[in-house]
């Protein structure tokens, strides 16, 4: 194997891809001509190829069709990062509901307190209550 | 009826459509996950898997990008390398492989030829399985199933031009085994 060839084998792999430019075809295909080492490379990466095809169809075991039928009409079951992204959704779906509903809640009942303090008189109240505490003391006495 | 008229069929909702995709495609989708990744049950299983995710993903399928079969070829294929990447399965290959194959090259009687063949398919795959599983992918894809450089690096989303080394390389790889085994002269 000269020099010349092994700078020539990326070119003459390219050739043999059909990937090559004009200029790379004829050298290749001039080399080719007189130099019987990379004929030969050529020939057994051409059978390399040919062996490669041959073994890659091969028939699944008895019954494959059937169990992915089976495997099809079963519910899918979610991975990790799905089980994990549904989780914090429905975490964060949960959390600003809580939050929305009991925030608006509380401003309820704050201003439900506020108009309940509003509306008493409280001065009628202490009269009521001071008028019912001596009438028990009466009842009493 | 081609491939693409099976998938609007499928689309449309008729079920033998996708029985009849998996009949034309499971001899290479399963052999192009047992090349991969060496071990009978988990090809299956990968091969189901990915016949399984291409039918949840047909509607994704755009025929004016390339054909279904190099669609789902490349699916396999990135499949077959994800599970090799974590199961990291690549030290339990070259001591269960052998016995596999051991086993389905023996079962049933059958003519010379026949057994020579398939003990050189056997050798095959073996010299094969020690090559690195992306070179392997790539010599898979490109020779096994004629695809072009440009859809395998598509497939395996690296740039051409690497694609272009792993095939001078596993190619060149491949033939020194071989003519170590004595399969070229």
């Amino acid at each position: 194997m000269t020099d010349k060839c092994r700078k020539l084998l990326p070119r003459i792999h390219e050739w043999l891809e059909g990937d090559a430019d004009e200029e790379t075809t004829i050298l290749v295909q001039w080399h080719l001509r007189d130099c019987i080492y990379c004929q030969q490379i050529v020939s057994e990466w051409q059978f390399v190829m040919e062996e490669i095809r041959f073994v890659l169809p091969t028939p699944p075991p008895e019954g494959f069709e059937g169990r992915l039928k089976q495997r099809m009409s079963k519910p899918q079951i979610l991975s990790w990062c799905e089980l994990m992204i549904s989780w914090a959704l429905t975490s964060a779906g949960v959390a600003t509901a809580v939050f929305w509903f009991g925030s608006s809640l509380a401003s309820v009942f704050w201003s439900l307190s506020q108009w309940v303090l509003g509306a008493i008189n409280w001065s009628t109240l202490l009269t009521v209550w001071l008028q019912q505490f001596l009438e028990l003391v009466n009842r009493w006495v | 009826m081609d491939d693409n008229a099976l998938v609007r069929c499928c689309l449309n909702g008729c079920g033998w459509a996708f029985d009849e995709l998996v009949k034309r495609y499971r001899d290479r989708v399963y052999g192009i996950a047992l090349h991969l990744l060496g071990d009978c049950d988990l090809a299956e299983d990968l091969a189901q898997e990915a016949f399984l995710r291409a039918f949840q993903k047909l509607g994704l399928f755009d025929a004016t990008k390339g054909s279904f079969s190099v669609w789902l070829m490349a699916l396999t294929t990135r499949l077959c390398l994800n599970a090799l990447k974590k199961r990291s399965l690549e030290r339990r290959l070259f001591t269960e492989q052998e016995d596999v194959e051991v086993t389905e090259s023996n079962d049933g009687a059958c003519s010379f030829e026949e057994w020579l063949a398939e003990e050189r398919r056997v050798l095959i795959r073996n010299l094969l399985l020690t090559l690195p599983p992306i070179q392997r992918a790539a010599l898979l894809l490109r020779y096994g199933e004629d695809m072009s450089i440009h859809d395998i690096a598509q497939a395996l989303q690296v740039p051409v031009g690497t694609v272009k080394v792993w095939l001078f390389r596993g190619r060149e790889t491949l033939r020194r085994k071989l003519k170590e085994v004595g399969l070229l002269d």
